[in-house]
């Protein structure tokens, strides 16, 4: 998806549609089956190895974490069992970092899992989330990772949200939820260390502190701890008498103190519980809940995919076309630029002109023959018509009239401004020319009349004639302008 | 679909075939030009329904020789049953004689069995000189229509109307600068009406134009609710070592971040323009001048957003404290409508603006040493509804324009300033919603589908109601 999004509409819409009626031949029409079939047509050798790749970088960063967290929860047991045989071990440092540490670490964690809407509100926890982001055993997939190619590497690492903010909530519960495996790990190694040290040691357990702390004060703390098994093994729970006998100072020595040795192994179920059920449990717990939201955020990324939507909309609505196939503009247009702008030539004032009607106006009747010849500063020796809804072979009888006359006197030909010049007045343009004296000159006239009076042709109508006169590249043939303003004059006067 | 129908559309030169070929084809890459013969040779606008050709148009040049012409089949022709033959004898005895070039050229396709449009400008006088070509296209005997184009005015159209019926069955204005969505498929359905044949898949067109208008809707809501969403939870961000003065970031910050909205907002309008097939229109970038000014400029926030009442209004709904409220105006459209009144607008104005709907955040020592310092989002109330009433208004005027338009694309200030107040309250009220959550940054793939919902239903009603 994310390589589609420099495509055209257009394209993807046309790639998606044809793989759309490929699946419908198949029988393959619902919206997920269509997505399945979208994703298996689209997807490229490349794509998989890559995806194959990710799925074993995955699994490569599980299982490191696993083998991370049995290290250090065998080391960890192992340390705080350092015993020769001959002194005790503290209940007050085991519980210390079985329960106490651990209960600590979960509610950070639980702080971290915080969603962002609710962190926002309370003041100072964005930032602890921030910091805990550092300490999260999560991390370690960084080490993990320099353990895998590069390829792999940049995979998951867009795939982890660095790149892709799509990606940025899976893999927040992914690394969370490499926390907790890392966090069930060392607890069951924990557990499994501290089994074995029990079954090839004889330890003896004691309790010890320097502050002022009464027996009663420890077994209320011991009974609080056994309250998730107190009912199923209360024999587990330790008594009174286990906690006085079990209690030693410093420079006193356990032997001498007259106490059975063999009572003071007897902590060793209580740990072991203390360990599971504040340990090894609410770990497996948040594990379980960090896979389900992974799972949910996974599936909800797929719901919200972007484009998911559009992409079903390709898949199912047909593909339109109605542009030409040809490229725009290339060998069938020209280019037709203004080659010279201007208000064509000037005819001197009192001089005669033999005037053909191209146009198809009426001139006698509307009084515009008169204001022409005032406007325009000629008087008009002959006059002919000539095209609009005349016969071609009446043009040819106008041509034939004017050779005959051997005149000398300049020809103009009166044409709507607003229409533009066609074929046909060039071929008779043509055709006259062949006909008449050389150095007989031809004036095409635009003119624009409004109510019997000649109106001001557009610039854009005058440059469309200016561009056909030069067209005809014969100096004899030129564009003239009348004068509107003389126009008014004449009437006014 | 075998035997397609196709419409030759043909005239005079210069009377707009090509513009409404553009407008009918939604292709805005056709040549149009005020100048004449600009189309020398017949193009093919085929319309597909999935590769399938439901009709065809083709653009043609115009008459040249139209008296000489049907001189030439008056004189050939001896009985009125002979005349289509006799034009087809016509199209093949000059096709490759250098002579009536465009005549061949225009009636091609037309002996060819297309239909035939006939096109004139509503705004010039009607002339004898037509009347040649008229009884040309009468001679071929094909079913025709005629358009009345009134490309500068419609000062001449019932004059054309009264001349065209006698030579035409169908004649119709349409306006292929103007023109409406609804109107163009009126046009086609005319089509259809030429020629039972032709009835069916003239409908097909119809329908299938139909859909894909509402899927473009569908694309630039989409691509609009993106973009506002996108826009309203981005933030730059920079490390810094615990040493380094953040105000020597500042500058530079801010100036990212403006510039990463723009873009974003940029990148939004484009695909708009490509989601309504108006490919060419960005490169008259320049003529976007007013729908692309600043972003920050205040007079777009006091244009677009909400006013002070309704900030207020917005904020109590919601449940927000006082101070939140006093915040959003004096953050929002209280100090532009104070700015604008100042005609404060400009590039100091921006960055005035930047402070004020942005803040900057320093968050505390990271653990590994150094500060974040985060520039955004944007935290002011108004932003959601200025992007959105920008965005929307820019589609408005996509979505409505001609393919045969070539002129600069006009934002009249004064034509959306109350779109917000002419929403219903129910659509008011969700749109509200919507924007709350944008400014506080809450479920933003949920908001956006939500939004682009919203957008289309506007863009829906916007079309029926024009």
């Amino acid at each position: 998806m994310s390589r589609d999004s420099e495509v055209s509409f257009e394209i993807l819409h046309k790639r998606d549609r044809k793989v759309a009626l490929e699946l419908a031949e198949g029988e393959i029409k619902g919206p997920d089956q269509q997505l399945d079939g979208w994703l298996s047509k689209l997807i490229t050798d490349e794509d998989k190895a890559l995806l194959a790749q990710v799925e074993s970088g995955y699994r490569l960063i599980g299982f490191g974490m696993v083998v991370i967290g049995l290290l250090v929860g065998w080391l960890t047991v192992t340390g705080l069992f350092q015993y020769d045989g001959a002194g005790r071990v503290n209940l007050v440092y085991l519980l210390f970092v079985f329960v106490g540490l651990q209960l600590a670490l979960l509610l950070l964690a639980l702080v971290a899992m915080l969603p962002s809407f609710v962190s926002r509100r309370l003041p100072g926890f964005s930032s602890i989330q921030e910091m805990l982001k550092w300490f999260s055993p999560g991390r370690l997939q960084g080490l993990i990772s320099r353990f895998m190619s590069k390829s792999e590497q940049s995979e998951i690492a867009q795939l982890l949200g660095r790149n892709q903010k799509i990606f940025a909530i899976i893999g927040k519960w992914q690394i969370f939820s490499w926390s907790q495996l890392f966090g069930v790990s060392f607890n069951f190694a924990a557990l499994i260390t501290l089994f074995v040290l029990i079954a090839v040691k004889d330890i003896a357990f004691g309790w010890s502190t320097t502050l002022d702390v009464q027996a009663e004060t420890i077994l209320g703390l011991t009974d609080f701890l056994s309250w998730p098994w107190q009912i199923w093994l209360p024999s587990e729970v330790p008594r009174l008498s286990l906690v006085e006998a079990s209690r030693y100072f410093r420079l006193q020595e356990a032997i001498a103190t007259g106490v059975d040795p063999a009572i003071l192994g007897q902590w060793w179920p209580f740990l072991m519980l203390c360990l599971f059920f504040y340990g090894l449990l609410p770990r497996f717990m948040l594990l379980l809940f960090c896979r389900a939201k992974l799972t949910s955020a996974t599936v909800r990324t797929v719901r919200y995919f972007p484009g998911k939507e559009a992409l079903l909309d390709r898949l199912n609505r047909a593909v339109i076309e109605t542009h030409s196939n040809r490229v725009a503009g290339a060998a069938q247009l020209v280019d037709k630029k203004t080659e010279r702008e201007g208000r064509g030539d000037e005819v001197a004032a009192g001089s005669a002109i033999i005037l053909i009607n191209w146009s198809g106006l009426e001139l006698s009747d509307s009084g515009l023959l008169k204001t022409l010849q005032q406007a325009g500063r000629f008087s008009i020796q002959d006059s002919y018509q000539a095209g609009a809804s005349r016969q071609p072979k009446e043009d040819l009888q106008v041509i034939e009239a004017i050779s005959k006359s051997s005149s000398t006197t300049p020809i103009g030909i009166l044409v709507k401004s607003w229409e533009p010049p066609l074929g046909e007045l060039e071929d008779f343009i043509h055709d006259l020319r062949a006909s008449i004296t050389p150095e007989q000159a031809v004036r095409l006239i635009p003119i624009s009349p409004e109510d019997g009076k000649l109106a001001e042709p557009e610039q854009r109508d005058i440059d469309e004639w200016l561009r056909f006169t030069n067209s005809l590249v014969d100096p004899w043939v030129s564009l003239f302008l009348i004068a509107v303003e003389l126009n008014d004059e004449f009437d006014n006067g | 679909m075998d035997n397609a129908p196709r419409f030759a559309v043909v005239g005079h030169p210069n009377k707009g075939k090509s513009s409404i070929v553009a407008t009918l084809s939604l292709d805005d890459s056709v040549a149009i030009a005020r100048t004449s013969g600009t189309t020398r040779v017949s193009q093919s606008f085929p319309m597909k329904v999935d590769g399938q050709l439901i009709y065809e148009l083709v653009d043609t040049p115009g008459f040249q020789r139209a008296r000489k012409a049907l001189a030439w089949l008056q004189n050939e022709a001896e009985k009125v049953h002979d005349r289509p033959a006799v034009v087809k004898r016509f199209v093949e005895t000059w096709k490759d004689s250098g002579k009536f070039v465009d005549e061949c050229e225009l009636l091609k396709p037309i002996i060819e069995g297309a239909g035939i449009i006939y096109v004139v400008d509503g705004s010039r006088p009607y002339g004898e000189e037509y009347e040649a070509e008229m009884e040309i296209l009468r001679w071929t005997g094909q079913p025709s229509m005629a358009l009345i184009n009134p490309i500068d005015n419609d000062e001449y159209v019932e004059e054309w109307r009264m001349a065209l019926n006698q030579y035409f069955r169908i004649t119709r204005v349409f306006n292929a600068m103007t023109v409406e969505f609804h109107k163009r498929i009126d046009i086609l359905n005319a089509f259809g009406q030429l020629h039972e044949a032709w009835r069916q898949p003239l409908e097909q067109a119809v329908k299938s134009l139909t859909q894909m208008r509402e899927q473009q809707h569908l694309q630039a809501a989409r691509a609009i609710a993106q973009m506002v969403v996108e826009m309203c939870g981005y933030s730059e961000e920079k490390k810094i070592d615990s040493e380094s003065d953040p105000d020597r970031y500042q500058s530079i910050m801010k100036e990212n971040f403006l510039n990463a909205l723009r873009k974003l907002e940029k990148k939004s309008r484009q695909q708009v323009q490509e989601i309504y097939q108006h490919k060419h229109l960005k490169s008259q970038e320049s003529t976007f001048e007013l729908l692309s000014s600043d972003l920050f400029a205040m007079k777009d926030w006091y244009f677009w957003g909400l006013d002070k009442i309704q900030l207020s209004a917005i904020s109590a709904a919601a449940g927000a404290s006082a101070g939140l409220a006093i915040d959003a105006v004096s953050g929002g459209s209280s100090l532009l409508m104070g700015a604008a009144a100042g005609g404060l607008f400009g590039g100091a104005g921006v960055w005035f603006m930047a402070d004020k709907i942005a803040k900057q955040k320093i968050s505390g020592i990271l653990p590994l040493g150094g500060k974040q310092l985060t520039f955004g989002p944007v935290s002011n109330r108004n932003f959601p509804y200025v992007l959105l009433g920008r965005a929307i208004y820019h589609q408005q005027l996509i979505a409505g324009r001609p393919h045969a338009k070539r002129d600069e694309l006009m934002l009249k200030m004064d034509a959306q300033s109350n779109w917000l107040k002419e929403l219903s309250s129910e659509r008011r009220k969700l749109l509200d919603k919507l924007c709350k959550k944008l400014s506080n940054q809450e479920k933003p793939e949920e908001v956006e589908e939500a939004l682009s919902n919203w957008i289309y239903l506007s863009l829906c009603e916007a079309e029926v109601t024009g």
